[in-house]
């Protein structure tokens, strides 16, 4: 295929995920501000914007919810990874499913519209998601399984991984004892699933989870091993582009599950690099091969 | 009738504590409340929070102001409730074995034999643990005076604690503002206290009990709440029909073939939980499990036979029931209750009706009370041949004039309405855990005081606060820096973005293009 529509597949793959995971977060993280008083407004605050690599620029929790719904120019907010997604769908309407152009027409378009209100964010957060998921309905039923859709799995998987990570290093338990833990799994919308598994509910052992669960499908260990089948099945012989990936989800695979809470740290920071350099090989070899010229930007 | 106190304005003056709250909420003004209102019956319906009600599923109505109790006062009614329930768990391990309390003359014997609820069935299932009681919802009002009574005790399926926690995230969805700066005391930690204390329950040499919710079905009123509580305790729902005996031990059937069930939390009444035993006609149940439970090989929760513990019949005697099991006074009281079983108590209930509330001891939900001051003169006359003919059906109390809270209205304006409060408790054997919070019940109909929600009451969320000096300090010491917080590993690697497909100078190309293809062509 086309590398410019390997490369919108890919990129639409990571944007919906990640409009999807920062809404998620944004609304969890409400919650938690308005039920929480433990600690102060700015530190609840400056928590969410580090953890989504933000400027600080938010200084109460009504500028964080206007900040991290954001605008369409930048891509780590809500607003700003619905428009890219949408953007690299544009570029590629040939190649992709009518109903999915459809989805996340109507997607864009409301997210445009309905600004939350910094005070009540919660409906627009709630419809932004649920709107979400049909855009995934309709990939997972109707889009067909060649390269194009390696492709987007690989981007979003890699999406995932990197924010799952960073949502494990991020710290919550520890700024808050009581209700950080479910926050964090309720973030990945993992609760009942931990609690089917495994009480009681700690901080560690959420983590834990969220590292290395094998059924969960937002879990590092799970976006690991989807991340390297789709690379698997992009380029069988050549493994030098999947083996930072296989070698995470190998060390996932065969760790200690009572690592200590450093240890999880050290593997989350670690996930975090990969998804990084996973997406450079990824680009270096089908993207932008050695020798392209670019014209513009 | 004496005037009700209310809870933000006790005194008749507004408690200052809570005046953030009122203002933050009364500056939405009514047309501002009115579309909360809106934003939260959405909200409950797409959620799926709802109670079933005469078949029909509806969202069960929570208040957008608060109810808020504080920390003073929850120990009192914490250390309560776990008096009360210590002492009704003795009173049940003693009738339904060497019965010291009947023998000794403290309970009439007729009284507690005659009760609907004392099962001989009952007799010699001796729970692992010696709990029988596994969760309790006590009823507390707050009369004239502002003192908290206790009007019943639930001890079988006491329900409503789905919509504690429910409520308090619905309240941070919809009415942030409300939340200002109070310390409010999680109530999330409910479902796992609850699985610990199953758990405690098993069956002896079990050590990784299976445990599971027997529910009646989607068609009965608390549905919602029994698979809120499986989905959040990561366990089984299940139905009669999914559960068999055999051999002396209960299993489910799963795909993989029978698998043992050690603790069931059932929410099925006790005369529909065996029919070999109870009514067999009942299609909910699981023939043979009340042997299985006598063999000590499952334990049921609550045990079989509670209800001759919340008895209303009984409920007169608790004070003395806790003075004789703990030789403690009662740290919560009881309402005045009459028994209509002496005669001249009866004659004086029945000249002064216009004046009680007439509740059928074995009943549930509100339904069959008459509350004198609201009933015709016909109804009386009714009820004061019925409870001639029946005394030990009925009891008397005399008319409390329940607390009333600020409530929102459907069309946006504040008015006071009358309320009750459910904690909830959970007995694991070896600690009672009270849920910091609890069901406050609204009666919304002006002047009413049916609060349940069988008759059409809503719900609020209800707040314990935080003690003061237990405030959680602020954990940077200089709250005007931006925090450095805890190392955020990640925060070193910036997020990726991908190229920009829609790139001004290829946009501008484009579009000229297009306008060349096109002129029109001769």
């Amino acid at each position: 295929m086309l590398s410019r529509l390997a490369e919108s597949f890919f990129w639409m793959g990571r944007y919906l995920e990640r409009c999807e995971a920062t809404a998620r977060l944004l609304l969890e993280h409400h919650q938690l501000t308005v039920q929480q008083h433990s600690v102060s407004e700015i530190e609840a605050v400056t928590f969410l914007t580090k953890l989504l690599v933000l400027e600080p620029e938010a200084k109460n929790v009504e500028e964080l919810i206007a900040q991290v719904y954001g605008t369409e120019s930048h891509a780590s907010t809500i607003l700003g990874a619905l428009s890219a997604t949408r953007n690299n769908a544009r570029t590629i309407r040939d190649a992709i499913p009518g109903d999915l152009y459809e989805a996340l027409n109507s997607a864009y378009f409301a997210g445009l519209a309905e600004n939350p209100n910094p005070r009540l964010p919660g409906t627009v957060l709630r419809s932004q998601i649920q709107r979400l998921a049909v855009i995934n309905g309709v990939l997972e039923w109707i889009a067909p399984r060649d390269q194009s859709f390696d492709f987007l799995q690989l981007g979003r998987s890699l999406e995932r991984l990197d924010l799952t990570a960073r949502l494990v290093a991020a710290g919550y338990e520890s700024i808050w004892p009581d209700q950080g833990p479910a926050t964090m799994l309720r973030s990945v919308d993992a609760l009942g699933t931990f609690v089917r598994g495994q009480i009681p509910l700690t901080g560690k052992r959420a983590k834990g989870f969220l590292i290395g669960d094998r059924i969960f499908p937002r879990s590092i260990y799970f976006c690991a091993q989807t991340a390297e089948h789709s690379l698997r099945r992009l380029k069988e012989r050549d493994d030098s582009i999947y083996r930072d990936i296989a070698l995470l989800r190998s060390e996932l695979e065969f760790a200690d599950p009572n690592a200590s809470e450093s240890s999880q740290i050290r593997i989350a920071t670690r996930a975090t690099e990969v998804a990084a350099s996973t997406s450079a090989h990824v680009s270096a070899e089908f993207f932008r091969p050695a020798g392209s010229i670019i014209w513009s930007n | 009738m004496k005037s009700a106190f209310d809870e933000f304005f006790p005194f008749e003056t507004v408690d200052t504590n809570l005046l953030p709250l009122l203002t933050n909420l009364l500056n939405l003004g009514s047309a501002g409340l009115i579309e909360r209102g809106k934003i939260r019956d959405t909200y409950l319906s797409t959620q799926g929070i709802t109670f079933t009600l005469s078949g029909k599923e509806r969202p069960l109505s929570v208040d957008l102001i608060p109810r808020v109790i504080n920390a003073h006062e929850w120990n009192t009614i914490s250390a309560g409730v776990k008096q009360r329930i210590r002492a009704l768990e003795a009173f049940l391990a003693d009738v339904y074995g060497p019965q010291t309390i009947i023998n000794e003359g403290i309970i009439p014997r007729q009284l507690v034999t005659s009760s609907e609820h004392f099962l001989r069935e009952a007799y010699g299932i001796n729970p692992a643990n010696g709990v029988r009681i596994h969760v309790a919802g006590i009823d507390l009002i707050r009369d004239e005076s502002g003192t908290l009574r206790v009007l019943e005790d639930n001890l079988r399926c006491p329900s409503g604690v789905s919509y504690v926690l429910e409520n308090r995230r619905t309240l941070a969805h919809v009415v942030p503002e409300v939340f200002g700066n109070f310390h409010v005391r999680s109530v999330e930690e409910y479902p796992e206290q609850l699985l610990r204390a199953l758990r405690a329950s098993a069956p002896e040499g079990v050590s990784d009990p299976i445990v599971a919710i027997l529910t009646p079905g989607i068609h009965n009123s608390a549905h919602f709440e029994h698979a809120f509580l499986a989905r959040r305790m990561g366990i089984e729902l299940v139905e009669g029909r999914d559960l068999f005996c055999k051999g002396g031990y209960l299993y489910m059937r799963t795909t993989s073939g029978p698998q043992p069930v050690h603790v069931l939390y059932r929410r099925i009444d006790d005369e529909y939980l065996d029919p070999m035993q109870f009514r067999p006609d009942s299609i909910l149940g699981v023939p043979g499990i009340l042997n299985v439970a006598r063999a000590g090989n499952v334990t049921l929760a609550n045990a079989v036979g509670n209800g001759v513990a919340d008895d209303k019949a009984i409920y007169p005697y608790v004070p003395r029931i806790i003075k004789y099991y703990l030789d403690e006074e009662p740290i919560l009281p009881n309402v005045e209750t009459y028994d209509l079983q002496i005669p001249d108590v009866l004659n004086h209930v029945q000249k002064n009706l216009a004046e009680m509330v007439i509740k059928p001891v074995a009943g549930s939900g509100g339904y069959g009370l008459v509350i004198g001051p609201s009933a015709t003169t016909e109804q009386l006359k009714e009820i004061s041949q019925v409870i001639a003919d029946n005394p030990r059906g009925w009891i008397a109390q005399p008319v409390v004039n329940l607390s009333t809270c600020p409530t929102v209205l459907s069309d946006g304006e504040v008015a006071p309405r009358h309320i009750d409060l459910r904690p909830f408790a959970v007995n694991d054997g070896k600690d009672i855990w009270v849920l910091p919070g609890g069901l406050t019940r609204v009666a919304l109909v002006e002047g009413s005081l049916v609060v349940n929600s069988s008759q059409g009451g809503g719900s609020k969320d209800t707040w314990v606060l935080q003690p003061k000096s237990e405030k959680i300090v602020v954990s940077n010491e200089n709250a005007s820096e931006v925090p450095s917080g805890p190392s955020i590993a990640g925060s070193v690697t910036a997020r990726e973005t991908g190229p920009e497909v829609l790139t001004n100078a290829r946009l501008q190309q484009q579009e000229e293009q297009q306008q060349q293809d096109g002129r029109p062509t001769c």
